[in-house]
This record gives structure tokens, C-alpha cells and sequence, in this order.
């Protein structure tokens, strides 16, 4: 897990979403889209740093 | 309780103290977003004054993807009254089973201030409230 590429788990947090949603799961969907909310501000923050330094 | 005017005075405190504690500490480690927006429908609705998810969202700092989704339980659950789709720009009102439970909690939060519990319902070796 540890060498799983974390821009893949947004991918696979959306598509758990659109499965919540499909199936009237919104606390699920709630619950998974503060998920990806939180993955997504990880996998900007080396981007800023990056960016940054350049 | 004297109606709804003292009932949304502790919803607007209740409000208050959770953005309060946000501040003194930070909003990452909380967070109730279905609490929130039926707070702010409740107290919108008692001022006479319009609410949205969008607004709700905003003061208590949730994405709006996240907001979108409590909306759209809410709805299901008939505790708001929208349109029903999650849109976080429609107009909401609690309905009459929503307004019910919130009043209800309402009530519970005055009496455990007041200390009411302490001689009835309450087990204070559980610390928990027993409400029948």
C-alpha cells in the first residue's frame, strides 16, 4: 500500500462516490467526498512546494 | 421552552460555540456538517430569513461536494425541504418531523444546561441521558 501511487486514490475514492451515489448512499458519499477532499489537498501540496522552488 | 424565538437563541449559540471551537483549535478535527446545516435552516427559519446549503456550507467550512451530499440525505430522510437533488443554491426549510427533532434536542441542550438532568433522567454513573 505504502508503494501504491496516491494519485490513484482519488481516482478510486471518485469512483466509490459515483457507487455511493448510484445506490442513495449519501452518508457514504459525504464520508468518501471529505475523503477526497483531504487526498486531494495532500497531492497539491508537493506540487506547490515543487512549484515553488523552481 | 418559550417558543421558537428562545429555541433558536440556543441553536444561534450552539452555532456560535462550534465556530469558537474551530477557531481556538482548528476545524480539521471536527466536523458535523448535517448538524450544522439543520441548525442554520433552523434559525433561518425562525428569523423569518432565507438559507441555503451553499450559506450553510460556507460558515462551517465544508465543501460543498461534501454539503451536497448531507443535503440530499437530509432530504431523503424528509428532515429538510428542498428540491431534493442535493442543488446547494435552493432555498431549504426544515419540515415538520425535522422542526420536531431539532426542537426536541433544543430542549434537551436548555435542560442539561439548566441542570435538569441531574435529578431526572440522568445517570450520572453512565453520564448518559435517558429520555423516554
Amino acid at each position: 500500500m505504502n508503494q501504491a501511487d496516491p494519485s490513484m486514490f482519488a481516482s478510486q475514492l471518485e469512483s466509490m462516490i459515483a457507487f455511493a451515489d448510484a445506490h442513495g448512499e449519501f452518508v457514504l458519499g459525504a464520508f468518501l467526498s471529505q475523503a477526497l477532499e483531504r487526498i486531494n489537498a495532500i497531492n497539491e501540496t508537493p506540487q506547490r512546494l515543487s512549484s515553488a522552488t523552481e | 421552552m418559550k417558543g421558537n424565538e428562545e429555541a433558536a437563541r440556543i441553536a444561534s449559540a450552539i452555532l456560535s460555540f462550534r465556530r469558537c471551537r474551530s477557531r481556538a483549535l482548528s476545524p480539521d478535527i471536527f466536523g458535523e456538517p448535517a448538524w450544522e446545516l439543520l441548525l442554520e435552516v433552523f434559525v433561518a427559519d425562525a428569523e423569518g430569513a432565507p438559507m441555503t446549503a451553499r450559506i450553510a456550507a460556507e460558515r462551517s467550512e465544508t465543501p460543498p461536494s461534501v454539503m451536497s451530499r448531507w443535503l440530499k440525505h437530509l432530504s431523503a430522510k424528509k428532515m429538510v425541504i428542498g428540491d431534493g437533488d442535493g442543488n446547494l443554491d435552493d432555498e431549504l426549510t426544515l419540515s415538520g418531523a425535522g422542526m420536531a427533532a431539532i426542537e426536541s434536542v433544543l430542549l434537551q441542550a436548555r435542560a442539561l444546561k439548566d441542570g435538569i438532568v441531574s435529578t431526572a433522567g440522568f445517570d450520572n454513573k453512565s453520564g448518559r441521558l435517558d429520555i423516554r
